[in-house]
């Protein structure tokens, strides 16, 4: 079970903090008891920052208990996918390529979480350098769904997913270059958002591919996405890709009704291009009737087919991350995984202009969203095409084998966020994406949050049973 | 298999080897089957070739300057 505290979500526990009602050492230490009794049952920590934590913790009480409250972030314990670099503390990227890696500096989303006054718990796994998993070759061990720990959290931010679920932190930064915030969120059943390509700084988190890769909050409810989003966004010197423009004070720009909002659904990607699952495609009619009974106006919408994303996608993500990797990859290839090598050398056989047609392809597709989005405020569609699978159905190049629901997404580099939808009879959370014009993420969370009041699903928690 | 798709395996066996990884039975059906992925990629890139798309208006798209 998870203990009281750490059921918690960050507005509840902040609320209850600004008011001294309850002290950031207790809740920090219910969380690292939470962490050393059930981390060892899905392995989303690969190394807890207990002594940091509790220093983050006292001083944290001493700034309330002087009236010195930061706001809603503060005194919050989080944690990081180990692509974030954090000072002083090992940020391997889940891989023997970076195993004594300590920076000096850390990620400007990290410090900006530290000026917030949030408690760092510690680094989660990832696939390696958020691509290569899930593996057993690796200098830690691949972190496990907690709804069912024989079955795959969903990648890359294995680790921000499965610790945000089984209450081993109230939220954590992931990184989506494919879905890699998404995919966990959905197959973890919690709250995951990839904001505007350039909405937050990268600068200091390893890059699977820079033109597809976002960073963002894993949480479990969109008003805590957007506490963390609105912590996090704004433009940064240290990254040339992070856009001058105002960051609104999302949390606060919530609504629980959804009147005069204008949904498209893109139900031939989960219908048509390719079959969902039923109980995918069933969570996601009852989900368009909630909308409707809020009050949203509702419509199927046409696309490009998803394959067409998805190609476009992958040529472009498995070419960027070759040739990010090139290097280290002729000289010390022995220090990757199997699989990481696998996916990489794919991005070394296609040509420069294969390369190039992608990103015209790419204005086009972008084009397309953009366009349904002078009708629609937002875009829904499912965020995957089953629950999630067990962990030795992920080999080989299976993340291949069939078009990904998140990849219009990277494409586009608009904002679009995955919510649970449901549960299958055994018991695995669905999910479904909610996507908005380039940055709307107010309104991608305000549709979120309306949707999460109105259902039954954040009252349910994973058991952690195997 | 096409020409194109055979040459492409072969690049991709050299780069297997390269970076250390086995060329046995299954290592080569698995390449095999990433090339098959790859093929099915660039046959949708082709369907879009001759569009008069400009990468560099992505960024004025996403930032609503079209």
């Amino acid at each position: 079970m998870v203990p009281e505290l750490c059921r918690l979500t960050i507005a509840e526990a902040s609320r209850l903090l600004s008011r001294k009602e309850l002290g950031v050492v207790e809740l920090t230490r219910a969380f690292l008891e939470h962490i050393q009794s059930k981390n060892s049952h899905i392995d989303s920590y690969i190394r807890v920052t207990e002594e940091r934590a509790l220093e983050d913790a006292a001083r944290a009480d001493t700034e309330i208990a002087a009236g010195n409250y930061r706001g809603p972030l503060h005194g919050i314990p989080i944690a990081l996918k180990d692509l974030f670099e954090t000072a002083d503390i090992p940020t391997t990227a889940h891989s023997r390529v970076l195993l004594n890696n300590i920076p000096k500096q850390d990620a400007t989303c990290v410090d900006r979480l530290n000026q917030a006054g949030a408690v760092l718990l510690g680094k989660l796994a990832t696939h390696e350098f958020a691509f290569g998993g899930p593996s057993f070759d690796l200098p830690f061990p691949p972190a496990r769904n907690p709804w069912n720990t024989n079955h795959f959290t969903g990648g890359s931010s294995t680790g921000s997913g499965a610790a945000v679920a089984a209450g081993l932190c109230m939220g954590a930064l992931g990184t989506d270059g494919g879905g890699s915030i998404r995919i966990p969120a959905a197959y973890c059943g919690i709250t995951g958002i990839k904001p505007t390509y350039g909405r937050v700084s990268r600068a200091g988190v390893y890059a699977l591919a820079h033109s597809t890769d976002h960073a963002g909050p894993l949480t479990w409810t969109a008003e805590d996405s957007a506490l963390i989003l609105e912590v996090i966004s704004g433009q940064d010197s240290r990254d040339p890709t992070s856009v001058n423009l105002p960051v609104p004070a999302f949390s606060k720009l919530l609504q629980e009704d959804l009147k005069g909002v204008r949904i498209g659904v893109i139900r031939h990607f989960y219908e048509e291009d390719e079959r969902a699952d039923d109980d995918v495609i069933s969570a996601m009619n009852s989900a368009i009737s909630v909308f409707r009974s809020l009050g949203a106006s509702v419509e199927d919408v046409q696309l490009p087919p998803l394959q067409d994303f998805q190609a476009c996608c992958m040529v472009i993500l498995l070419t960027e991350a070759y040739a990010l990797h090139k290097p280290w990859l002729q000289n010390q290839p022995e220090n990757y995984g199997r699989v990481m090598r696998e996916k990489l050398i794919l991005g070394g056989v296609i040509s420069a202009t294969d390369y190039y047609d992608a990103l015209r392809m790419r204005v086009e597709l972008l084009n397309s969203v953009i366009t349904l989005h002078n009708q629609y405020d937002v875009l829904l569609t499912a965020s995957t095409f089953s629950s999630a699978p067990k962990l030795q159905e992920t080999k080989g190049y299976v993340i291949f084998s069939r078009p990904l629901l998140m990849t219009p997404f990277n494409v586009t580099g608009t904002p679009a966020i995955s919510i649970c939808n449901g549960f299958t009879e055994r018991n695995l959370p669905l999910g479904m994406q909610i996507a908005g014009r380039p940055f709307d993420e107010a309104t991608v969370l305000s549709v979120a949050h309306a949707y999460e009041r109105a259902t039954p699903w954040r009252n349910f928690r994973p058991t952690l049973t195997v | 298999m096409p020409d194109s798709s055979a040459s492409r395996l072969e690049e991709l066996i050299e780069l297997a080897k390269s970076v250390g990884l086995e060329t046995d039975q299954a290592q080569l059906e698995l390449l095999e089957e990433g090339v098959g992925y790859l093929e099915e990629y660039l046959k949708r890139l082709e369907a879009h070739r001759g569009l008069d798309a400009d990468p560099a208006h992505i960024s004025k798209l996403l930032n609503g300057n079209s």
